[in-house]
């Protein structure tokens, strides 16, 4: 199984990663993307089974990237990680198709908690 | 949206409250404390500000993270997971204080969403010295303790406003 991150801060990205190791998820291959026009070619190269999105990124958005993802590639499976976290966003995330929501500051139970149904 | 406009007062709790569940998850520290409160902005610090922007002038918000650069040094290893004696780079240290800045925003954000009309949140930047903002301000510090190391939590108001409410 392969897990997309896409956040343009280094440090979210390895955060992230260490994570989902501690969340049991440490057997899954990573893949890092600081951008949505990166994230857009590794999703057409190898196909990863999930995405993790951040939702604020310089040049495309989250938001804008799902959408570029509807038009280039098979129905991949897709969360958000991020910052943002009213119920309004929430709501637009949902509606575009994401499984979950992750809202930083987060914790391990997070990840299992969100996770533990996509990745089973 | 409901209620009257936030004080000064009402964003620094804000941004404590959000600073704390910073402290004690991300970076993984057990103490968070507020051991005073300042209404100016030291001089040579380093840190970043984000910003926090609500529709019809609800809010025109900066939110910053400042410390020393030992200080800056030491909350980007607790967040990447280093050791505390593990180098850390400067890109590092602007991108870890950056991603907290974020963090620290979006909590802030959730918290003040019933107050401040669609409540949006920008993108951070880091700085080395002293950030010049052009509008009037009005300034709220909170010095706190996060762990060991002490930062000061700054709120920011621009506008016309800024320089009158506290």
């Amino acid at each position: 199984m392969k897990i997309l991150i896409v956040d343009d801060s280094k440090a979210m990205r390895m955060i992230v990663k260490r994570t989902l190791r501690q969340a049991g998820y440490d057997d899954f291959v990573t893949e890092e993307a600081a951008t949505g026009r990166e994230a857009l070619n590794i999703i057409l190269q190898s196909s990863p089974d999930i995405v993790l999105i951040d939702w604020n990124m310089p040049e495309m958005s989250g938001m804008e990237l799902i959408e570029e993802m509807k038009k280039n590639s098979s129905p991949i499976k897709f969360g958000f990680v991020t910052s943002e976290g009213t119920p309004e966003m929430r709501k637009r995330a949902i509606e575009a198709g994401a499984l979950f929501f992750i809202s930083k500051p987060f914790t391990v139970g997070t990840f299992q908690q969100a996770l533990s149904g996509v990745l089973s | 949206m409901s209620g009257a406009q936030m004080s000064m007062r009402e964003w620094l709790e804000a941004a404590e409250t959000s600073a704390q569940e910073l402290v004690t998850t991300a970076l993984g520290y057990e103490k968070f404390e507020v051991i005073g409160r300042l209404t100016e902005v030291p001089l040579k610090k380093i840190g970043a500000y984000i910003p926090l922007v609500g529709d019809g002038e609800t809010a025109k918000m900066e939110i910053g993270i400042l410390s020393d650069p030992e200080g800056c040094q030491a909350l980007s290893r607790s967040l990447l997971g280093m050791a505390d004696t593990e180098p850390v780079t400067t890109a590092d240290v602007a991108d870890a204080i950056g991603e907290m800045a974020n963090i620290l925003a979006g909590s802030i954000k959730r918290l003040v969403a019933d107050r401040v009309s669609s409540p949006q949140i920008g993108l951070p930047f880091f700085f080395d010295g002293m950030v010049h903002f052009k509008e009037p301000l009005a300034t709220a510090v909170s010095n706190s303790l996060w762990g060991t190391v002490n930062v000061l939590l700054v709120v920011l108001q621009r506008g016309e406003s800024g320089g009158q409410k506290q």
